[in-house]
């Protein structure tokens, strides 16, 4: 495998506990949700989790690895729920954090 | 704090916020690259329903991670885990709160598990949630 240039970044200069949240948000965007046809104005967030594995911090190159786990509907499917859990690796491949979120789509028009 | 004081039934200390303008949402919007316009744009929160604009759920979770970070730097954190229980309107007053619950040894570390919560100056509770701190 190919070593792969790995740039330092400024190392004492850490992001906040929910940056890797920003980075998804502006990284991967809401065309998926587009795709899944979910009317944003329905869109409520159930849960969110984070596993640190390595401080993440200013100057670094991340990516994210965004994958749909589970979806489920409750409440006679007046609730829609989409879990997708985001891989964050640094350039050289290792594990920044593991997140996890948990999205409710109301569906007005189910809650009959 | 010394992470040597921290036992079971530790307090963090409270973290009371300012009040949550729309202002703060509109910044919070560009900050989190979230651009829902259900935060920021009355018209749209009407249309669907709602009688006015509410916070991002991340701008609390962000607040309790200001109060974690407060309490011990970033790089013990190990997990932090939230679950949104209830809107927070907007010109809501959150205040963050935590204790630790347990303390266990984890692949020879110390690590603390933290409950915490979000709650309005109204009771509401808004996010329950709990964290993973290695401490010494």
């Amino acid at each position: 495998m190919r070593v792969r240039n790995c740039p330092p970044g400024h190392p004492n200069l850490g992001g906040p506990g929910t940056g890797e949240f920003v980075a998804k948000e502006t990284g991967c965007g809401g065309a998926w949700l587009v795709d899944l046809e979910v009317d944003i104005r329905d869109l409520l967030h159930g849960e969110q989790q984070f596993v640190y594995h390595r401080l993440a911090h200013a100057g670094q190159v991340v990516s994210l690895t965004p994958t749909i786990v589970d979806a489920y509907s409750r409440k006679g499917g007046a609730l829609q729920f989409v879990v997708r859990d985001t891989a964050v690796h640094d350039a050289c491949g290792s594990p920044i954090a593991d997140l996890r979120e948990t999205l409710v789509v109301r569906q007005p028009a189910a809650a009959t | 704090m010394s992470t040597v004081d921290i036992e079971v039934g530790t307090e963090l200390p409270a973290l009371a916020l300012p009040l949550i303008s729309r202002t703060t949402l509109a910044l919070y919007a560009g900050a989190s690259g979230d651009h829902n316009p259900i935060h920021i744009d009355l018209d749209v929160a009407r249309s669907a329903g709602y009688d006015d604009v509410f916070a991002h759920g991340m701008l609390s979770m962000a607040y309790l991670g200001r109060l974690l970070t407060t309490w011990v730097p970033q790089d013990r954190i190990c997990s932090f885990a939230v679950r949104f229980t209830a809107v927070t309107p907007v010109h809501a007053r959150p205040t963050c709160s935590g204790r630790v619950v347990t303390i266990d040894e984890v692949n020879g570390e110390r690590r603390a598990t933290l409950e915490l919560s979000v709650e309005l100056a109204d009771g509401t509770r808004t996010l329950i949630g709990n964290a993973s701190v290695r401490i010494r």
